[in-house]
C-alpha cells in the first residue's frame, strides 16, 4: 500500500519547524510504524536527503524510546501499543498519516520527532528508588508482600517513561507517569520507610519541570502503551495527603 | 504556616482544596435544592400563632432561627455564608492559578490538534462552565437574597411569593433553568472528579464513582428546575398574602 506521510521537520533544538510530506510507497502491513519509517528514510538517504531523526530502541515495547503523535494520538490508533509495535495493517492504502514530536516545555524537540525527556531522569532522581544494604540478596520471601498489592504495584511498574501521558494530557501534565513511579515503591513493603518523602519530592520535581497539573480528564491513561491507570494518581494524591497529615517529611 | 505555603505551591495542594471547597458546594446546593421543593408543600397552621403560612417562608424564617438559643436570630446563615464565600474564593483562586500553569506547560502546541480519545464533554467545558456559574451566582444573589434585580415584586419574608413572581416571568424563569443545566455540567465532572483527586478509589469499585456523578447531578438538577417549571405550568399556585406580611390567613376568622 501507499500512504502519505506529513512529518514535522525542525534542525534542531529552539529552531522553527514545519511539515514536510513524503510518499511512502509499496509499505506492507505486517511492517511496523518504524519500519515504514526506515523505508522512507533509506529512499531519502539514497536521494542524498537528510533522514527524519526519530528515537526507538529495543522496538519491542519495552525501552519507551519510540514516542511519536500519529494523526493527532501519542503511539497512534491501536490501544496499549507503542510505536514500535504499531503495524500498518491499522492504516489503509492512501491514508494521509501526520507525524509530530510530543509537544511540552519539559521535553524540548532536539531534532525533528526526537524530543529530550530527561526531565523525567530527574523526577525519578527526585525519590524514585529505596534504601538497602547492598551485599548479596536477601532470601526471596523475606519480607512477605500480599498478592494483590504485588500484582498492583507491579502494574504501575509497568511504566516504561515514554512520556505519551505528558504528550496527551489537555494540560501537558506528567502525573500518570509520576504516580506510576510513586505507586509501584510506596505499595511494596520495601518502599513504606521513604513513602512520604518519596511522594512530596517527586510531585515537587514534576513542577519544578513545568509539567501541568491534572485535571482528570483521563487521556493519559487512553494514551499510555502500558494501559497504566488513573487509579494511581488517586493513589498517590492519598500518599500526599497523607504526608502533610502526619508532616512525616522532609 | 510554611507547610502551609509548600502545600499550596504544588498543583496538588491547589487540586486537593479544589475538592474540598467542591465538598462544601456539593453540600450546599444539595441543601439548597432540598430546601426549594418545599415551593411545592402548600400551607401550613402555625399553631401557636393562630396563622397560616407557606411551608417555604416558614422554612426560610427556620433557618434564621435554627439552633437558638445557643446561635442568635441569624447566626446560622452568616456562618454558612462565610463558610461559602470562603469556599469560593479558594476554590475559584486555585482553578485561575492551576489553570495560568497548565497554559504554559505546553508552549508550542501541537501543528495537528490531539484527538481527545476519553475526555468528556463536561470536563472540557470546566474552563467555561465555572465562570459562567459564577456570574449566575452574583446574578442570583442580587436577585433573591438582596433584592435588588428585578426589585418590584420583591418583599421581604414572602420568599414564596417572591419566587412565583420572578418565575411567572418567563426568561427569568429560562435564566435559571440554563444557569442549572450548567451547574449539571459543572457537577458531572466536579463530582467525580472530586472523589478522584481526594483519593477516595478502589480499583474494584469506582464504577460507582461515576455512577454517584451522574446520580447526584440528576438529583440535584431535576430539583432545582421542577421550580420554575412548576410555576410556569402553573402547578405551584398563586400566593395571597395578607398585606406587607408573611401570614396568609388567621385560624379563628377564617379570613
Ligand atoms: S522502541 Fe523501545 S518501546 Fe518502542
Amino acid at each position: 500500500m501507499n500512504v502519505t506521510l506529513k512529518v514535522w521537520r525542525q534542525k534542531g533544538p529552539n529552531q522553527p519547524g514545519g511539515f514536510v510530506e513524503y510518499k511512502a510507497e509499496g509499505i506492507i502491513g505486517d511492517m511496523s510504524f518504524l519500519e515504514m519509517l526506515d523505508t522512507v528514510n533509506e529512499g531519502l538517504v539514497a536521494k542524498g536527503e537528510p533522514p527524519i531523526a526519530f528515537d526507538n530502541d529495543c522496538r519491542e515495547g519495552i525501552c519507551g524510546m519510540c514516542g511519536l503523535v500519529i494523526n493527532g494520538v501519542p503511539h497512534g490508533p491501536s490501544k496499549g501499543t507503542t510505536t514500535c509495535e504499531l503495524y500498518m495493517r491499522h492504516f489503509h492504502d492512501g491514508d494521509t498519516i501526520v507525524i509530530e514530536p510530543w509537544r511540552s516545555v519539559a521535553f524540548p524537540v532536539m531534532k525533528d520527532l526526537i524530543v529530550d525527556r530527561s526531565a523525567f531522569d530527574r523526577i525519578v532522581q527526585a525519590g524514585g528508588y529505596i534504601s538497602c544494604k547492598t551485599g548479596s540478596a536477601i532470601e526471596a520471601n523475606t519480607i512477605p508482600v500480599p498478592k494483590p498489592i504485588a500484582d498492583r504495584s507491579m502494574d504501575a511498574a509497568t511504566c516504561i517513561g515514554c512520556g505519551a501521558c505528558v504528550a496527551a494530557c489537555p494540560n501537558g501534565s506528567a502525573m500518570l507517569f509520576t504516580s506510576a513511579k510513586i505507586g509501584h515503591l510506596n505499595l511494596l513493603p520495601q518502599g513504606k520507610p521513604e513513602r512520604f518523602n518519596r511522594a512530596v519530592h517527586m510531585i515537587e520535581a514534576m513542577e519544578a519541570e513545568k509539567f501541568g497539573g491534572c485535571t482528570n480528564h483521563g487521556e493519559c491513561e487512553a494514551a499510555c502503551p502500558k494501559s497504566i491507570s488513573i487509579d494511581f494518581i488517586a493513589f498517590v494524591n492519598r500518599e500526599y495527603m497523607g504526608a502533610y497529615w502526619t508532616a512525616d517529611f522532609e | 504556616m510554611n507547610w502551609f505555603v509548600r502545600f499550596y505551591k504544588s498543583s496538588l495542594g491547589k487540586k486537593i482544596i479544589m475538592a474540598v471547597s467542591g465538598v462544601i458546594f456539593f453540600g450546599f446546593v444539595f441543601l439548597h435544592m432540598y430546601g426549594n421543593l418545599k415551593m411545592f408543600m402548600g400551607t401550613e397552621l402555625v399553631e401557636g400563632l393562630g396563622v397560616y403560612k407557606y411551608k417555604m417562608d416558614i422554612y426560610a424564617e427556620h433557618l434564621r432561627t435554627f439552633g437558638e438559643p445557643i446561635l442568635t436570630y441569624g447566626m446560622l446563615l452568616w456562618i454558612l455564608r462565610f463558610v461559602l464565600v470562603l469556599a469560593l474564593v479558594l476554590h475559584v483562586t486555585s482553578a485561575v492559578q492551576l489553570w495560568l500553569m497548565n497554559n504554559k506547560a505546553r508552549p508550542q502546541n501541537y501543528a495537528n490538534a490531539l484527538k481527545s480519545q476519553v475526555t468528556t464533554f463536561f470536563a472540557r467545558t470546566m474552563y467555561y462552565t465555572g465562570p459562567l456559574l459564577f456570574l449566575y451566582i452574583v446574578y442570583h444573589i442580587l436577585h433573591f437574597t438582596t433584592g435588588d434585580i428585578h426589585s418590584s415584586t420583591h418583599i421581604e419574608g414572602q420568599v414564596y411569593g417572591n419566587v412565583y413572581n420572578a418565575f411567572q416571568t418567563w426568561w427569568i424563569a429560562l435564566i435559571y433553568i440554563v444557569a442549572m443545566i450548567f451547574l449539571g455540567f459543572h457537577l458531572q465532572h466536579g463530582l467525580w472528579s472530586m472523589l478522584q483527586t481526594l483519593g477516595i478509589n478502589n480499583p474494584k469499585r469506582n464504577l460507582w464513582r461515576k455512577r454517584f456523578a451522574t446520580a447526584f447531578t440528576l438529583i440535584i438538577v431535576l430539583g432545582f428546575i421542577a421550580v420554575p417549571i412548576g410555576i410556569q405550568a402553573g402547578i405551584i399556585p398563586e400566593p395571597h398574602y395578607q398585606p406587607n406580611s408573611t401570614v396568609i390567613a388567621y385560624h379563628e376568622t377564617g379570613r
